[in-house]
């Protein structure tokens, strides 16, 4: 379940962030977002190990798995947000079983062959959920 | 530089490591770490005399009750304060400003004019503008472009109309320290009160209310290395006698009938309900360790780091820094925005990246920080625990953000 936080005041005064954490493949991350044509400009800094969007609605995604977006009205547009954005990125989540993002898990490059050994189902990291 | 390192192994946070590193902290003016002996002389109570004070006959009372006014006495001392009673002990600086300020009216006379400072922290800001109900306005010191006080201009509005002039020591945005004992001076010509908000000046500068000659003084343990939760207000007595206190109840009174309270001295009398024993203690403690490393020993490790800040910090590309010009004047802050970058998320990223705790948006001064920009400004500001590498980590990771995403 996505935290919400409520920072200092600033130009986004009474607004909030939204955390959440997810494992992801920054570089798929930052490809997918790149060809989303919701932003304004994505820029993946692979040594500082982020992926940062720019626009009304900014996104940080941390190689660690962290998600932080801002700035919301409330939690719930927060979260749905949130909850939007990691099934656009469903491709970066990474296979637990491989450790490679799904994207690439899929192709037959890959020989883990996880759906077969799965018996045919997804090894999907959580769901979002509320 | 006076080498203040061995003093880190006193703060048990540095040995706490996030993601493999330790941690940066460079957000002391808005809570300073505390030391390990802080919190063994707030557990003292717990373990040794765990009684509440000035109410019983008990051994254990007694013993608490001779802490707790031992501490008192550490605190006046601490500030020069000509006695322990006139240290009153509160919540914290907003609390003590706040209790003074619901007194005015009835200080003031027919005085109706209210001076602060353009570079007010929202505790001196609010507690004033709460007034404007019952017919006071303020006028404000205005800041030059140097980010000093316009001494002309404060000159210029000061007349017999003026009841009370509330200022900050130093400024919690820019670390500015302020001259004090002009403004007050000059106060005093015109029969003006005057309140000193010593909340960033406590743990920098040696504060002598005597010498300063101010009227009430403020200030907050958590910013000195102490607990928070404790704080005081320090007065002239006959003022100090005239303020309304600010809750009634145990310990204020030495006599009580259906016809007839009696209200017990200062320090008591505006002192109503049980304390924060533990804190005052922490906060005594706090005094103490202070007081052996010495204000000057401090000063000069703090200008050690604000050379490293003042040489690099400006010149980062896509940096602008809001530094007074004399980093003698300043007590170890640093403002800054990076372009392209909003400040929480810049602050997010060195959290992230380093852990590096710094402070982000309008700094509870949002009338100047939204003067200065819009969109509010980062801080770093530092202390005695902090290491020049620290600062060099600190430059180096912002150098790599503002080139890849600034």
């Amino acid at each position: 379940m996505p935290d919400f936080f409520h920072p200092c005041i600033s130009m986004n005064s009474g607004m909030v962030k939204a955390a959440y954490k997810a494992d992801f493949d920054l570089e798929v991350v930052a490809e997918e977002l790149m060809n989303n044509g919701q932003f304004e400009e994505v820029r993946y800094s692979p040594r500082l190990g982020l992926v940062k969007t720019y626009g009304e609605i900014q996104v940080i995604l941390f190689s660690n798995g962290e998600i932080s977006a801002r700035p919301f009205y409330k939690g719930d547009e927060a979260y749905d947000y949130i909850k939007k954005l990691s099934v656009k990125l469903w491709d970066a989540q990474i296979c637990p079983r491989s450790g490679k993002a799904l994207k690439k898990c899929f192709l037959p490059e890959c020989g883990e062959e996880c759906r077969a050994k799965t018996g045919g189902e997804i090894p999907l990291v959580d769901e979002v959920k509320k | 530089m006076t080498d203040l390192k061995h003093l880190r192994k006193d703060f048990p946070i540095f040995s706490r490591l996030i993601g493999g590193r330790p941690v940066i902290y460079l957000d002391t003016a808005a809570t300073s770490l505390k030391p390990v002996r802080v919190g063994e002389a707030m557990l003292s109570f717990h373990r040794q005399f765990p009684a509440n004070i000035n109410r019983g006959v008990c051994r254990l009372s007694e013993e608490a009750s001779r802490a707790f006014g031992s501490a008192r006495e550490n605190i006046a001392s601490f500030i020069n304060s000509p006695s322990a009673s006139q240290v009153i002990f509160t919540q914290n600086t907003t609390q003590s400003i706040n209790i003074v300020a619901s007194s005015l009216p009835r200080l003031a006379g027919d005085r109706k004019t209210i001076i602060l400072t353009e570079m007010e922290h929202h505790s001196n800001l609010l507690p004033w503008m709460n007034l404007a109900g019952a017919g006071f306005k303020i006028k404000k010191i205005p800041v030059t472009p140097e980010y000093s006080l316009d001494m002309e201009k404060y000159r210029s509005m000061i007349d017999r109309d003026v009841a009370m002039v509330s200022v900050t020591h130093v400024s919690n945005v820019l670390g500015m320290i302020n001259p004090v004992k002009e403004i007050i001076g000059i106060a005093h010509d015109k029969g003006a009160i005057v309140m000193v908000d010593a909340a960033q000046s406590a743990p920098h500068i040696p504060l002598d209310v005597v010498d300063m000659g101010c009227d009430f003084l403020a200030f907050s343990a958590h910013k000195m290395l102490g607990p928070t939760g404790v704080g005081v207000l320090y007065g002239k007595k006959e003022l100090l006698e005239a303020l309304s206190p600010p809750a009634f109840g145990g310990g204020m009174v030495t006599a009580v009938s259906d016809e007839e309270v009696v209200y017990n001295k200062l320090p008591q009398r505006l002192e109503a309900g049980t304390p924060a024993v533990e804190s005052v203690l922490g906060f005594s403690a706090a005094a103490d360790y202070l007081r052996e490393i010495g204000f000057e020993a401090i000063r000069d490790h703090q200008q050690a780091l604000l050379s490293v800040i003042y040489e690099k910090l400006p010149g980062i590309p896509g940096v602008k820094a809001y530094l007074p010009p004399d980093p003698g004047m300043n007590t170890g802050m640093a403002l800054f925005s990076l372009s392209g970058l909003e400040p929480h998320e810049l602050s997010l990223i060195l959290d992230r990246q380093a852990n590096i705790c710094m402070r982000s948006g309008m700094h509870c001064a949002q009338p100047l920080v939204s003067s200065l920009c819009p969109g509010g400004l980062c801080r770093v500001s530092m202390y005695l625990y902090n290491t020049v590498e620290e600062i060099e980590i600190f430059l180096d990771v912002l150098k790599k953000v503002s080139h890849d995403l600034g």
